[in-house]
């Protein structure tokens, strides 16, 4: 063995500017890991309050809905107006730019916590909107900002510090590390940097093992347990695949194109926007008796347990609420509201399909929508795998998600992220 | 539109590809497995333990002896096989190039090696054979769509011997260095899965070994214990590599002939302490992830492996390393899951940390450790032992990255060369540096 390379970790060991860097960095990533359990703490009860208010006073929604969504639209225009949206789209289109106020203003530590708080009042106003993407920007947001406390070694970008907040957010919202792992790899960075995984591995594993000592271990929509015949199979597959990969892409186009067609009326009136979106938003809920409020979280579970009672119109209802809520401008995630939808989906298709066992199929119908709206087919298989403690899918999963990669490709030919991602570049280009 | 007609032929290519991979790399195993069933002792796979002392040593040395004169009567351009000369293929620009005949030397001189109880897997030899039926698939096609069928049937071959497609597509990014973009990949999943159902049809969920049940942290203070685990892993990895490459290098002038012999021997020779160690001991896996074995055994099966496969690979066996780099681990982990368990405070068990252990050894020889990931996610469905795994997997890796830079055992071995090869290495280098300058 060289004698060099011991010398130089030795003094990487004693070195002690390496350690204060060192330490900068997993205290960053502890603190993804803490500020994700509480978001996810803070929705739940979000959810528990629109839960209750539904039951005690439906119609309350007509009023509180277009009232808290003018009220966040408002408080994010007049604070942080990048705080607006997934946040993923932010994330993405920073990695490319490397103009260090710019990234500071999409980046800055204040847009992130903002953000985390704005997302649980959109989720308390009943806005079908999810918290992974907003966790992904605080964290990208976080891990970004470690670069102004100290000087990282040439190896670790800023870039590097980007991609291993936003791998560690994703990580710690949902307790699915690899996910968070390929997720920056796949949809986010589109190409395998072995430069920067060392960072990004580094940064989930702390991240991810601080919100296990906060919540302990669990698996998102806990075990599930589905079986499929092989012949039974391949008809799920292609059902599954064309059909979620179809809606999938549709709701990725309605956001991405919508958006671009609604975007003069947005900037001419924000808040009437607002205001329609918000009694839309109500309107949804009260049709679907207040189920599309919120992430949707409950209902896939249902779905993947095989007792899904939310009736054939909910996956529809779901996707147009999640549009709805998307373009309103507040900030919001996509992520659980279409896992939700694909769920919902699968399970109805389950009774055109007695002979297959429900859960299965509801298992692959999300995987069919979630690969058909993110288009990154090993991300969608591995954030299910993680999210349900499931192995036996794992091959029709895997069909299915490249199916509907496919299918959706025909719909909407940008994948949604980084359409989202450009759109969000032009609209602060147009902004200086 | 022409691009998307494009890739629904490419992708129904992959499938084909997937298929004639997955059925050639069974063939393949049914071939290592008919053979050794004609002598080994009650009929079991791999029970080289069975066998008297002599044969131990005999067997291992007059299969060297018989295989190198073989090897000494082919042209050198036929004796370049396993993932090295995938990796030499797919690496240099324009069309991968893996000739039919050195898949078919790489099929039988593979399985005959391994019945002989030299210390190589079926995994190398499979990624090469399902690589070159790729090609074959892919002969009328573009340069491009054949590279994509190559690293399609690289996939397949990976993803039928463990039953882990992801893992096979990430392995084909990771060790083979193919540049993932979304549309190249959709064929090569599309290969990779079929491959897997067509080795689920044959051999069930778990075709080479099967995984231990509740595999999961007891307490978080374990992480000191995986942190360990982790270094020592990365340790070994590295005195691996080393070990390999050494030998490599002092017997580059030799003939085939006397380094199979001396392979044969070493491996004998330890084989009489450690029978456990011949062939590709995935029996003695499967009894290490069951926690069946003491630690005494697990230590000597560490070190015996180590040795005996280093050894081999070094002098050029025409088989893989992944096998045993996977029981290496598995045994390493067990030893250490073993001493955890007189620790007084609620731990993992032993197949726990045997089954984390095998993964990251994997990790740092391959230096593949999303792969690893992968497999370990693939195998157990626990999502659960990731995160404890992803700690073993990275600090093994930071400590091989560490001492040895970032390139795989296969890089090593690559850039040393063997001289019967240098015709074909030599222009594969010389494209290289074309397209690098």
């Amino acid at each position: 063995m060289p004698r060099r390379q011991w010398r130089r970790t030795y003094r990487q060991l004693r070195s002690p500017l390496a350690w204060r860097i060192r330490m900068l960095f997993w205290g960053g990533a502890v603190s993804i890991g803490v500020i994700a359990t509480m978001l996810a703490i803070a929705s739940d009860q979000a959810g528990i309050f629109v839960r209750h208010v539904n039951q005690t006073a439906p119609w309350a929604m007509l009023f509180l809905s277009p009232a808290g969504l003018l009220a966040i639209v408002w408080l994010t225009r007049r604070f942080f107006p990048a705080a607006e949206g997934s946040g993923i789209p932010q994330a993405i289109a920073m990695l490319d730019i490397p103009n260090p106020a710019r990234r500071k203003a999409v980046l800055g530590l204040g847009v992130g916590l903002f953000k985390a708080v704005m997302i649980v009042l959109g989720l308390a106003c009943g806005a079908s909107i999810g918290r992974e993407g907003p966790t992904v920007h605080v964290a990208a947001a976080i891990s970004y900002s470690l670069s102004r406390f100290g000087r990282f070694p040439g190896y670790v970008s800023q870039r590097g510090l980007i991609l291993a907040g936003s791998a560690a957010g994703l990580s710690a919202a949902f307790n699915t590390p690899l996910a968070g792992i390929v997720f920056a790899i796949e949809e986010m960075s589109r190409s395998f940097e072995a430069r920067t995984t060392g960072v990004v591995f580094m940064g989930v594993i702390v991240a991810g093992m601080t919100a296990l000592v906060l919540q302990g271990n669990y698996a998102y929509f806990g075990s599930v347990s589905a079986h499929i015949e092989t012949l039974d199979a391949v008809k799920v597959i292609v059902l599954c695949g064309i059909a979620g990969g179809v809606l999938g892409g549709a709701f990725s186009a309605m956001l991405v194109y919508g958006g671009r067609r609604l975007g003069s009326l947005r900037r001419r009136r924000p808040y009437l926007f607002a205001l329609v979106c918000g009694l839309l938003i109500a309107a949804l809920g009260l049709a679907s008796g207040g189920l599309t409020y919120g992430t949707g979280y409950e209902q896939a579970r249902q779905a993947l347990a095989g007792t899904s009672e939310t009736g054939p119109l909910y996956p529809f209802l779901k996707l147009a609420a999640t549009v709805v809520s998307y373009l309103s401008g507040i900030p919001g995630g996509i992520f659980a509201p279409s896992l939700s939808a694909g769920a919902t989906l699968g399970a109805e298709l389950a009774r055109w399909l007695p002979s297959t066992p429900a859960s299965a199929v509801a298992l692959l119908g999300m995987g069919g929508y979630f690969a058909g709206v993110v288009q990154s087919p090993v991300t969608t298989v591995v954030i299910i795998m993680e999210m349900t403690d499931e192995q036996s899918m794992l091959l029709p999963l895997m069909a299915t998600a490249l199916l509907a990669q496919w299918a959706s490709k025909h719909i909407c030919p940008v994948p949604i992220y980084h359409a989202l991602a450009t759109d969000f570049l032009d609209k602060e280009r147009g902004r200086n | 539109m022409p691009v998307r007609a494009n890739l629904i032929r490419l992708t129904l290519l992959g499938a084909v590809t997937g298929l004639t991979a997955g059925v050639t790399v069974l063939g393949f195993r049914w071939l290592i497995e008919s053979s050794q069933l004609l002598f080994l002792p009650d009929g079991r796979l791999g029970n080289y333990e069975g066998l008297p002392d002599w044969a131990i040593v005999a067997l291992p040395v007059c299969g060297g002896l018989a295989l190198g004169l073989v090897f000494e009567r082919l042209p050198p351009s036929l004796q370049s096989v396993g993932i090295v000369h995938v990796i030499q293929q797919l690496r240099h620009t324009g069309r991968p190039n893996l000739p039919l005949g050195n898949a078919v030397v790489q099929f039988l001189a593979g399985a005959f090696a391994i019945v002989c109880g030299h210390s190589v897997d079926r995994e190398g030899p499979g990624v090469h054979i399902g690589a070159a039926t790729g090609t074959q698939v892919g002969v009328k096609s573009e340069d491009a769509d054949t590279f994509t069928l190559t690293a399609g049937g690289a996939a397949a071959a990976i993803a039928a011997a463990f039953n882990t497609p992801l893992a096979g597509v990430i392995f084909v990014i990771e060790v083979l260095g193919v540049r993932y973009r979304v549309d190249r990949f959709i064929p090569i999943m599309t290969a990779s899965i079929v491959g897997a159902v067509i080795s689920r049809a044959a051999y069930g969920a778990t075709p080479s070994f099967s995984l231990a049940r509740e595999l999961s942290m007891a307490s978080l203070y374990e992480l000191f214990f995986l942190v360990v685990l982790g270094v020592v892993t990365g340790l070994i990895a590295v005195a691996f590599i080393t070990l390999t490459e050494q030998a490599n290098r002092m017997t580059q002038a030799w003939r085939p002939t006397p380094a199979f012999m001396l392979a044969g021997l070493v491996t004998g020779l330890i084989g009489l302490v450690y029978p456990q160690i011949l062939g590709i001991s995935y029996d003695t896996l499967n009894d290490i992830l069951n926690d069946h074995l003491t630690q005494n055994v697990l230590a000597g099966l560490v070190v015996g492996k180590l040795i005996a496969t280093a050894v081999s690979i070094g002098l050029r066996l025409p088989g893989g390393l992944i096998g045993p780099s996977l029981v290496m681990g598995g045994a390493l982990g067990g030893v250490l899951g073993v001493a955890v368990q007189q620790v007084s405070m609620p731990t993992g068990s032993e197949s726990f940390y045997a089954t984390i252990g095998m993964v990251a050894m994997m990790s740092a020889v391959l230096r593949a450790p999303l792969a690893a990931l992968f497999a370990l996610l693939e195998m157990t469905g626990e999502p659960n032992i990731i995160l404890p795994g992803m700690t073993v997997v990275v600090s093994a890796d930071l400590i091989a990255r560490q001492i040895l830079g970032r390139d795989s055992v296969f890089e090593h071995l690559r850039l040393l060369g063997t001289p019967p090869l240098a015709e074909a290495t030599s222009k594969t280098m010389d494209k290289e540096q074309d397209h690098a300058s």
